[in-house]
């Protein structure tokens, strides 16, 4: 412990030197600005970046990488904020409230509490990558494909809460998002399912794609519809939340560290999934659930701080395993092996200046983005008060910019417009949305470790009963569902006799 | 503005060469091939970060030095296990600006499934550049050492044996155990994984017994004793482990190699297709791109069209057996 911390003032001798600084700054600013724009994430952003930190050295090389990944993750809830699209995938859910809250000129609390959250989520997950790293990683080994199932079983059920005023309505749209998540080809029998013999669909449909067409796209449509509607949002009241919300935000935060932490450590859950488990965790805990989707401060406080710690914490399996956790830590891998680097345990004795100095840099590259972002949230934040008929086109080119840059595909676009196209129905009907994108998130890999703990079990679906990880999840998965259908057959009860009264 | 000027003298010599004698015409079909005049663009079929990625990058870096004038571009394009890639590839004007750094299995596999357009023979090879071997790795600490022991213990225990298969069953990590397992008389579990690093992480997790990958995504791991390589299901050795057996010398017809070559659209020019081979042939001799590739390791594997071709045929010829035994195509 105590040597961690000497090592640790250590690599800030390599991280403050002033190359690293700079290309520190130049990584996280440039992070913000992919996180900003739609369809570029931090996948494109640092895969595209790579050949420029040929000429660097290894370590300014990595500071500048890891920085654009988590700099993305403080820009891209940005626009999730401002103007309902998804500046990259795990800014998804914030969205959903976080839009609200600008539509009711909060946009300043909404932006501010964010960069708060993510500051905190940020350090927080660096400070254990400093002292539990690889204690942590041995933990997730532990995690298999039945643990893993268990996880997805949780979230699936307690989904129930994001199901909004219709439990048919919420039915139906988490079962249209797992139909949607079995796109592609199954991996147990090698089978193409619903892919209509198209070959674009063989890898099922891109979340960040999809996302873009449901939340930008149908806002749009139902601008162009009913521009009257939705008053401009006025000015910017405030970059902190009432004193009243305080409370709940901070504990908000606190739980978002702790799931994008867990998360972050586990190799394959990606910082996606750490945000929706955090938003869905926000909404079943709170006391009065019915404000979420309305506004709710804490859905864009856990989700934005998740997300970030998952950030930082995605790097323990990279550093002391080798093993990329995500995407886009695959790509940093690719980029430490081009520069001759090996991650894995041997990489913090034989590099250790190399590990400390990029564990150093992210501190300094998460005061940065506090810094960067908080007096920035005020100019930010008037973009929402630009007119609609001016923002809308401009906001209309950029996604449709934005989805053709992530593949280059046209395929893609027209993808993203058809799902404008069902979000707007969906809106109409009053479809929640949210159950639709969780069911589909989390929809692939359920199905896949439940195909692959069927594979290695002995005993069927008893294995997922006689693991003890695995167990205690599936545990507390069906005690959430059994007390969730208990209360709404209590509920409904109630709803009966207010009819009756009536 | 060079552009414009490049294409005014373009026009005049083909003026030129129309309404002019024989031996005219021929200078004018010399300057027709002036190459490159423009970017080529090297779709990489997979994600960056890859080890495709990794060595496009590196060919983009020096191809220049060997082809005057050109400029590279990598474009990625990952999808539908290559063949998203493979079908731009192959609906691409064949003017030699369009590349495309493909895997041998995306090539000559993938379209026995009968979704795509192309076949195994709808391209034009520039050139082998690298090559990999797939290998079983098991556990250091599993109580199988060699190859033998580890037969004699699936023999013993069908239907025991748990391995990871990246990409799915029907992939080309999976052909490979299920041919051995009609050869051997043996019988084994796959399960399928996303990609590699989840299988890596299952097997070090101990949640499965072994894993079928490339020997460059392990080396480190093996080098270490965290992992152990059983067989190797290639055609040659792995260079940098030649202890692991083969499992053709162990007495199975089974060699699946991993090779990626450099492949453009049928009708390029010969000029440019042999002005590429030659560029590619000595970019990959130069000493500081060996040491690249080294680093990153890849192995270099150079083979001239025909070997490419050779190669093709005979992967898919193999692959298809294989995939109708499996149930995969009819």
């Amino acid at each position: 412990m105590m040597d961690s911390f000497f090592l640790l003032l250590q690599g800030f001798e390599t991280a403050l030197t002033w190359q690293n600084i700079l290309f520190c700054f130049v990584g996280v600013m440039l992070g913000m600005i992919i996180g900003v724009l739609p369809g570029l994430g931090p996948v494109s952003g640092t895969a595209l970046l790579i050949p420029i930190t040929f000429g660097m050295e290894p370590v300014t090389a990595i500071i500048m990488l890891s920085g654009i990944f988590y700099g993305s993750m403080y820009g891209g809830t940005i626009t999730s904020v401002l103007v309902n699209v998804p500046g990259e995938a795990a800014s998804v859910i914030t969205c959903i409230d976080g839009y609200e809250m600008t539509k009711q000129g909060r946009a300043g609390a909404a932006l501010g509490v964010s960069a708060i959250g993510s500051f905190i989520g940020g350090i927080v997950a660096v400070v254990a990558l400093t002292f539990l790293g690889p204690l942590l990683s041995g933990v997730a080994l532990k995690f298999g494909p039945p643990e893993f199932f268990a996880i997805m079983m949780l979230g699936m059920l307690m989904i129930v809460a994001l199901m909004g005023k219709s439990l048919v309505r919420g039915l139906i749209a988490a079962f249209v998002g797992l139909l949607l998540s079995m796109i592609g080809q199954d991996l147990v029998s090698g089978e193409y399912r619903f892919t209509f013999n198209s070959m674009e669909l063989m890898d099922g449909i891109d979340f960040a794609v999809m996302a873009m067409g449901l939340f930008g796209i149908s806002e749009i449509l139902l601008n162009a519809e009913n521009p009257t509607k939705i008053k401009n949002a006025g000015k910017v009241k405030g970059l902190l939340p009432r004193r009243d919300e305080w409370g709940a935000t901070s504990k908000a935060i606190g739980r978002g560290t702790g799931i994008g932490m867990l998360l972050g450590v586990i190799p394959g859950a990606n910082s996606i999934i750490a945000s929706t488990f955090s938003y869905i965790l926000e909404k079943k805990v709170a006391k009065d659930p019915s404000r979420f989707g309305k506004g709710a401060i804490e859905g864009v406080a856990g989700p934005e701080t998740a997300n970030n710690a998952h950030s930082g914490a995605a790097l323990i399996p990279l550093l002391s395993l080798g093993l990329p956790s995500s995407p886009t830590m695959a790509v940093i891998l690719g980029a430490f092996i081009m520069h001759g680097l090996t991650p894995g345990p041997a990489l913090f004795t034989k590099n250790p200046d190399f590990v400390w100095g990029l564990i150093a840099s992210m501190f300094i590259g998460n005061l940065m983005l506090l810094i960067l972002n908080l007096p920035l949230v005020g100019t930010w934040a008037k973009i929402a008060m630009i007119p609609y008929k001016l923002l809308f086109p401009i906001i209309l080119m950029v996604i449709l910019v934005g989805t053709y840059s992530l593949n280059g595909s046209v395929w893609d676009v027209a993808m993203m417009l058809f799902f404008g196209l069902v979000g707007y129905v969906l809106k109409k009907l009053d479809i929640p949305m949210s159950a639709m994108i969780v069911t589909f998130i989390l929809g692939s890999q359920l199905e896949s470790s439940l195909l692959q703990s069927l594979s290695i079990s002995t005993e069927g679906f008893m294995i997922f009963f006689t693991r003890p990880i695995s167990a205690v999840i599936m545990f507390i998965a069906i005690t959430v569902f059994a007390l969730s259908i208990y209360s709404g057959i209590k509920n409904k009860r109630g709803q009966l006799a207010a009819d009756v009264e009536m | 503005m060079k552009k414009l000027v490049m294409l005014a003298m373009a026009m005049v010599l083909l003026l030129l060469a129309a309404c002019s004698s024989d031996d005219s015409k021929a200078a004018g079909a010399e300057k027709a091939i002036e190459y490159p005049k423009q970017p080529i663009e090297l779709i990489v079929p997979f994600a960056p970060g890859g080890s495709t990625d990794i060595g496009a990058r590196i060919l983009e870096k020096h191809l220049s030095k060997y082809l005057p004038g050109a400029q590279v571009v990598v474009v990625n394009k990952p999808g539908g296990s290559g063949t998203i890639a493979m079908s731009d590839l192959y609906n691409s004007k064949p003017d030699g600006y369009t590349l495309s750094l493909a895997t041998h299995r995306a090539t000559a596999m993938q379209p026995l499934y009968g979704k795509v357009k192309y076949g195994h023979d709808s391209f034009q090879p520039i050139a082998k550049v690298f090559g990999n071997q797939q290998v079983l790795v098991v556990r250091g600490d599993s109580q199988w050492k060699t190859f033998d022991e580890w037969l004699k213990y699936v023999k013993a225990n069908p239907d025991e044996f748990t391995f990871a298969v990246s990409g799915g069953i029907g992939s080309g990590s999976h052909l490979p155990m299920a041919e051995l397992e009609k050869l051997a008389g043996i019988k084994v579990k796959p399960v399928p994984f996303e990609g590699t690093p989840p299988a890596i992480t299952a097997l070090l997790g101990g949640h499965i017994q072994g894993a079928v990958l490339q020997p460059s995504d392990v080396k480190e791991m093996i080098e270490s004793g965290e992992l152990r390589a059983i067989f190797n299901a290639a055609s040659v050795p792995v260079p940098y482990f030649p202890e692991v057996p083969l499992l053709i010398d162990k007495g199975y017809d089974i060699a699946y190699d991993s090779n990626t070559s450099l492949l453009a659209p049928k009708g390029v020019p010969q000029e440019i297709v042999e002005m590429l081979q030659e560029a590619v042939k000595k970019t990959m001799e130069d000493p500081e791109v060996i040491a690249e590739f080294e680093k990153v390791n890849l192995q270099i594997q150079l083979g001239d069209a025909a070997v490419v071709q050779k190669e093709l045929d005979e992967e898919n010829a193999k692959s298809k057996v294989i995939l109708k035994e499996l149930g995969l195509i009819e």
